[in-house]
């Protein structure tokens, strides 16, 4: 009798409970289409570093039925009821926190003391960047076609390649990065161009190497280099040009003192949805005397996909006529050095184009600089032959 | 492609309930067919046009079974029974092992001067290895006439193509399934059960398997020849527990998605890391892949030799373990041949097949003799040793990276370098998971109950209420935590999908 009643009360509460579980999951598993109706979350958005806009509903043709289910699927995640909170948390509590992981190692790499490094550089660093020797020839062949180009305009062509971060602190890089090839692909091109009599390579590596006795020279979070990477870079680069132009006389670190002030996490901390949780330090070279005054654009187009037209000229003047004219063909790693070098001449002709680094046959047309000099940062090689790595 | 996995959130948020729904209020002549549609979808989103190739194979089955049902002799039946077994290989045969033959064609044709081959990259259709062999037990059950023939269309193609089982498992037997076709009511406390194992299943995969496969991924990214022993015991360990997770969690969401259906599909796992043996890790281990191999490879192959050896004895080995050998050799070429088209899935089956063959022959006793921990080591150790020509990509690879794991080749030992994997995560998960892959927490809760029985009935229902209490929050908090880890995580593909 005694076990009878056991039985039956067990077998009772244990179907009770097997009713509210299952009233539960499917009040948890209709959730989403319950938010649907009610709309308890806000509207559905992106992260601003994932770099693309909220995925659109699919139309349903027959027509074109197999990318209906991944165009579908991409629509239903991106709508997931408080998708951007979620991500942030599970950046910061789960990866960084509890694992002490990168969040998205695809994207950003940690390295020790609260270094982190873009993880799409690491091909470039460990030799493993899949360009063949038709490819390197091939960028080669593309920097000389402008080197020519200039050269029988008569114009002087200067060449720099910013290094990444993992060349100057590799001190700093996580146990399991190391160099797989002895000499990676980008070292082929730079060690080929530097042969070249018509291109006037700057060594940026070596100067930055000497450098890092000054202070740090790349923010922690993010892959550029700041204001006083961007100063030795600059003194290098003068250094070069004042062989061939003897006006140019670059400033000394006496001409600026450097304010340091703490800023949120860079570019990096973006990339992995933390921005807000971490810090990092901005040192901004305040000039003694600035002479550079912002000159008048021609207002060239750049292509309709660029993603920052307002900053695709940039003109600065300074009242001296026995400097030389130059233009700049540049990517981001130029705004580092951009405050001490429109204060070297008489006009600065800048143009954004990274990706691309094309000839600007028209503006030099009309502007006919002195010297042109690009800026091509180290993994945007390959996008002088239409390869985009990121 | 972007497959719907049985742990993405449109899965569980959206196709699992309106299916549930849908299936639960429709008639019960309807509950069949609105399932059998539910899977075509679910499979579709892997790729629509490979639901043609899973459509003829259900239909070339069903008339295969009807002709082979219909056949009047003997000879008849067999005949049909092998026309319906090409028609299933060949497919298989064409998808996935065209660009090995291919390449290893062309190995052997370049020696002589001659132009290789060029034929177009073929895509495997998801699942195919696992409702191919779905479809032979169903042709081989209805030849043997254990079965009756399945004169409904839509109830063999739901075989076949149930959503649950279809792109890696359980191969679940026809035998099992029919019966549950038309006579199943799922009660509250199947799919409360079935619910209770779903949620399990994507907690293995998505906290445990998908935590450790990052630390995994990165080292077995690591060119071999820059790994050190510590290293690479570290990302086998790892890899290890990451393939049990990984699978045996589908294993769980399958089973469990099943149970909310009314369906109870085939076991697959049962602790195989607790096996004192490479045999017995066989009864533990894809339990369906291995009981569908002895029952139509091994035994077959068996039986067949048998009848053609007729001496005792053959150079001093008794005839059955000459058999064993053949039919282990055999089975187990092609089970490494199965699970992927490349020279280190062969070798990994081998291996397996040596070691089975191997302990039948007198290192089974030995065993048995053994102290236990002796016993678990062994099969441990050989298993690691198996896993590394399954998740390597070449066999050179895998033969090297054995090398290192005994300190012949890579580079020295950088502790640094690997004590930088062990985060409190790492640490915290790889303890989780290896308790769970032993029987420890189901010998806790097995003890607990033993101890509450003796106890009167108030306590004995409490402690019943505690119970199933907990066993709500855990639903729950499994639920909830791995939704968000699917939100966020982008490692969400199963092992098993690419084979």
């Amino acid at each position: 009798m005694r076990l009878f009643i056991l039985n039956f009360k067990m077998k009772r509460v244990h179907f009770i409970y097997s009713i509210i579980m299952i009233v539960l999951f499917f009040i948890m598993i209709s959730f989403v289409m319950i938010n649907d109706l009610f709309h308890f979350s806000s509207p559905p958005q992106v992260l601003i570093m994932e770099k693309r806009n909220l995925s659109k509903k699919p139309i349903f043709n027959i027509k074109n039925l197999d990318s209906y289910p991944a165009a579908y699927t991409r629509f239903y995640d991106d709508r997931f009821p408080f998708r951007t909170k979620l991500i942030e948390y599970y950046s910061l509590e789960v990866c960084m926190e509890f694992f002490h992981r990168s969040p998205y190692p695809e994207k950003v790499t940690l390295g020790k003391d609260g270094w982190m490094f873009h993880a799409i550089e690491r091909p470039f660093y460990d030799g493993t960047l899949p360009l063949n020797d038709e490819q390197v020839s091939l960028i080669v062949a593309e920097i000389h076609k402008r080197a020519v180009y200039y050269h029988d305009k008569g114009i002087r062509f200067y060449l720099a390649i910013p290094p990444m971060k993992t060349d100057i602190y590799p001190e700093y890089l996580p146990g399991n990065y190391y160099k797989v090839k002895t000499i990676t692909a980008t070292e082929k091109i730079i060690e080929i161009v530097s042969r070249d009599s018509l291109i006037k390579f700057i060594d940026l590596k070596s100067a930055l190497i000497k450098a890092k006795k000054y202070g740090p020279l790349f923010y922690k979070t993010d892959n550029h280099w700041n204001t006083r990477g961007g100063y030795y870079a600059y003194h290098a680069i003068l250094d070069r040009m004042k062989q061939d132009f003897s006006a140019l006389q670059p400033l000394d670190t006496s001409d600026f003192k450097m304010n340091i002030q703490e800023i949120k996490g860079k570019n990096l901390t973006e990339l992995i949805h933390l921005k807000d949780y971490f810090k990092d330090e901005e040192p901004t070279p305040n000039l003694k005397v600035e002479r550079a005054k912002p000159g008048k654009i021609k207002g060239y187009k750049p292509r309709p996909d660029f993603p920052y037209p307002l900053e695709f000229e940039i003109v600065r003047e300074v009242e001296d006529t026995s400097l030389p004219k130059i233009l700049i063909v540049r990517d981001s790693f130029f705004y580092g050095l951009m405050p001490y070098i429109i204060e070297n001449f008489k006009k600065t002709i800048i143009f954004y184009d990274s990706r691309v680094y094309g000839i600007f046959d028209d503006a030099v047309q009309i502007e006919k600089p002195d010297l042109v000099l690009y800026m091509i940062f180290e993994p945007r090689l390959p996008n002088l032959i239409g390869i985009d790595l990121d | 492609m972007l497959l719907m996995f049985v742990n993405s959130l449109l899965f569980l948020y959206l196709f699992l309930p309106v299916t549930l729904f849908i299936v639960y209020i429709s008639p019960p002549q309807l509950k069949n067919i609105f399932l059998l549609i539910a899977s075509l979808i679910f499979y579709a989103w892997g790729g629509v046009s490979y639901l043609l190739v899973l459509i003829i194979s259900t239909i070339l089955n069903w008339l295969t079974g009807l002709f082979l049902d219909r056949a009047k002799t003997y000879s008849v039946r067999k005949a049909w029974l092998i026309a319906g077994i090409l028609l299933n290989v060949l497919p298989l045969l064409l998808f996935k092992y065209t660009g090995f033959f291919k390449d290893n064609l062309n190995v052997l044709i370049s020696i002589f001067g001659m132009r290789p081959l060029i034929i177009r990259e073929i895509v495997l259709p998801l699942g195919i290895s696992f409702y191919t062999f779905k479809a032979i037990t169903y042709l081989v059950s209805v030849y043997r006439k254990e079965i009756p023939v399945q004169r409904n269309y839509a109830d063999l193609a739901l075989y076949i193509s149930f959503f649950p089982s279809v792109l890696a498992g359980p191969i679940d037997r026809y035998s099992n399934f029919l019966p549950q076709l038309h006579n199943r009511k799922p009660s509250a406390e199947q799919i409360a059960s079935g619910i209770r194992r779903f949620s399990i299943g994507l907690g293995k995969k998505v906290l445990i398997a998908n935590s450790i496969a990052v630390v995994t991924d990165s080292l077995f990214t690591v060119p071999v020849s820059r790994l050190s022993t510590p290293l690479a015991w570290l990302a086998i360990i790892s890899y290890s527990l990451q393939i049990y997770y990984d699978f045996s969690g589908y294993t769980d969401m399958a089973i469990g998605v099943g149970k909310m259906f009314g369906f109870e599909l085939m076991e697959n796992f049962n602790f195989p890391y607790i096996s004192k043996s490479i045999k017995e890790f066989w009864k533990r281990w894809h339990i369906s892949l291995s009981t569908w191999l002895r029952d139509y490879l091994f035994l077959p192959i068996a039986y067949s030799t048998s009848r053609k050896l007729k001496k005792e004895t053959y150079l001093s080995v008794r005839v059955d373990q000459i058999i064993y050998m053949i039919a282990t050799s055999i089975t187990f070429l092609i089970c490494g041949f199965w699970h992927g088209a490349a020279w280190n899935f062969i070798v990994w089956g081998l291996f397996h097949g040596i070691l089975l063959i191997l302990e039948q022959i007198g290192l089974g006793k030995w065993l048995k003799k053994s102290y236990l921990p002796v016993r678990h080591v062994y099969t441990l150790f050989f298993l690691m040793i198996s896993w590394v020509f399954f998740r390597t990509t070449s066999l050179p690879d895998a033969f090297k990276y054995t090398g290192i794991l005994f300190g012949i080749g890579g580079t020295p030992a950088n502790w640094p370098a690997a004590l930088e994997y062990f985060n409190t995560g790492f640490i915290f998960t790889m303890i989780i998971a290896i308790l769970g892959a032993t029987k420890i927490f189901a010998i806790a809760v097995e003890g607990l109950k033993k101890r509450i029985s003796n106890k009167p009935i108030v306590k004995q229902v409490t402690a019943m209420n505690l119970y199933e209490i907990s066993s709500i929050l855990l639903v729950i908090v499994i639920l909830t935590i791995s939704s968000f880890f699917m939100v966020a995580g982008t490692n969400n593909a199963f092992i098993y999908f690419k084979f």
